[in-house]
């Protein structure tokens, strides 16, 4: 159907595309009222991507509690979930802590008790999941260099080359580092150079295209 | 004061101007029907086919833009227009699934993601008129702003149910090999894509049908049938040519500037 026909969808075209105009101007450096405009806006979106997570935590929730009161498969792990996302609501925002001026609430997820229960479960399963990283890629370098593709055995071959050369016997080589700096600073630099470019490019054909109305991911009819 | 530009903002927009006008010039050229034919991507026809296989076989193609979030207004990675390209994939995708009778299954790392992605998955159900066949549990958030998080329950999605394919186009950095090995080892078909460069040396390790940089730009186009679609094609390949041109014409003028007597480039 014709944009002007759908007044529905030509009214969210019109917010979304002002909207991105104002904050697209302000960030070109358009200033005045522009700038006051888009920092409203920005404000905004946050107040709605908030609100956005807590219909995400109780839709989350409700599917889990679901789970757990059918007994579906992996119900535990569900329970775990409910369990850890109660711990965290508790700590957050009901477990006082004495301060200066009394009794306080935590203001921040930075600050004690969140950050206790971050820095003894998350952060532990989190550097747990990174370490992993070192296995999976040896694992995915043997599988690429088995299935013969070319630009695999060049990321695998190079990667060796970096990893052999950031020894300290083979660093004390004369012209070693030098090459290696020239190869880092022309020859990478080129080539993220040229990735980042083309990924601009389309990034703001995508980013246009969205605002004026001829791509609407955000549309929900 | 409404406006109080600089040279350089006169500059940019400008050059907005330009692409917009380029915009509208090409939809129009794509709605008559004249656009080039693609390049293959092979990326693409495995995702394809695994869209037709799924309607024989029953088992769901996972689609996921990733952990990508919008605005980055906390400093966290900024992955906005990743995410738009992952949106219309993942809309084109679920619109050929309606069309075909193939189920799918949709994963994202970021609330807003998500319920873009329910609203873009319920329309493209409701346009290809299958609108009863959309499954709202189809579509799960399974964390927030945490990629590690987001790639541990793709993992588990992987191992939770047989899947025909997995198209992990978006943002992906060092994470994606969590999900891309575990993939690998149960010999799923992958499509992977990011203008990450953490990201892809290693989807190019785990995946054979990986897209690269700006080719992400481009999912939508090469799923969709000839038409507006291919617009966006257009607009890329012109400017990336203007951009060619103007780093040849800048390459060959410092090149002759010193012998010259011109004035250097700015910032050079």
């Amino acid at each position: 159907m014709s944009l002007l026909r759908d007044a529905k969808r030509l009214i969210a075209v019109l917010i979304a595309g002002v909207a991105g105009l104002i904050v697209l101007l302000d960030f070109a450096g358009a200033g005045g009222a522009f700038a006051i405009f888009a920092a409203i806006l920005v404000e905004w979106a946050a107040v709605i991507t908030a609100v956005g997570l807590l219909f995400g935590v109780l839709s989350v929730a409700a599917t889990h509690v679901q789970r757990i009161g059918a007994r579906s498969a992996d119900w535990r792990y569900s329970l775990l979930l409910i369990l850890g996302m109660l711990v965290m609501i508790v700590a957050g925002m009901f477990f006082p802590l004495p301060g200066r001026a009394g009794i306080v609430l935590p203001a921040s997820l930075a600050e004690v008790p969140i950050r206790t229960v971050f820095r003894t479960l998350y952060e532990p399963i989190a550097s747990s999941l990174l370490a992993l990283l070192a296995f999976f890629s040896l694992s995915a370098a043997l599988r690429a260099l088995g299935r013969g593709s070319a630009e695999a055995a060049v990321i695998v071959v190079v990667a060796m080359l970096v990893l052999v050369a950031q020894l300290p016997p083979v660093t004390a080589l004369p012209a070693v580092g030098a090459t290696l700096q020239w190869l880092n600073d022309y020859v990478a630099l080129a080539g993220a150079r040229g990735l980042l470019i083309g990924a601009a490019i389309g990034a703001f054909v995508a980013g246009l295209r969205v605002l004026l109305g001829f791509d609407t991911p955000y549309l929900d009819r | 004061m409404l406006f109080s530009p600089d040279p350089i903002t006169i500059l940019t927009l400008l050059v907005i101007l330009v692409v917009v006008a380029l915009i509208w010039l090409h939809h129009a050229r794509a709605l008559r029907g004249e656009v080039r034919p693609q390049r293959p991507l092979p990326a693409f026809e495995t995702l394809r086919s695994a869209l037709g296989r799924g309607a024989e076989t029953g088992q769901a193609v996972h689609l996921s833009p990733g952990a990508s979030t919008l605005g980055a207004a906390d400093g966290s990675r900024a992955t906005s227009t990743e995410l738009v390209a992952g949106l219309l994939l993942a809309e084109q995708a679920a619109n050929e699934a309606a069309l075909r009778g193939a189920p799918i299954l949709v994963s994202s790392g970021d609330i807003v993601a998500h319920l873009a992605l329910r609203g873009a998955v319920r329309q493209a159900y409701q346009q290809a008129g299958q609108a009863e066949d959309y499954d709202p549990a189809g579509v799960q958030l399974l964390a927030h702003h945490d990629e590690l998080a987001y790639a541990s329950g793709v993992s588990t999605l992987y191992g939770r149910q047989p899947l025909e394919a997995s198209a992990m186009i978006g943002g992906f950095g060092q994470e994606f090999l969590l999900v891309g090995e575990d993939g690998a080892q149960r010999n799923l078909a992958q499509v992977a894509g990011t203008t990450s460069s953490a990201g892809l040396p290693l989807m190019i390790l785990t995946t054979p049908a990986t897209v690269i940089g700006e080719e992400i730009y481009a999912a939508e186009a090469y799923l969709a049938p000839p038409g507006p679609a291919q617009a966006r094609l257009l607009t890329q390949d012109v400017l990336r040519t203007a951009v060619i041109v103007l780093l040849v014409v800048g390459f060959l003028y410092t090149l002759i500037q010193p012998s010259l007597g011109l004035p250097p480039l700015p910032g050079l």
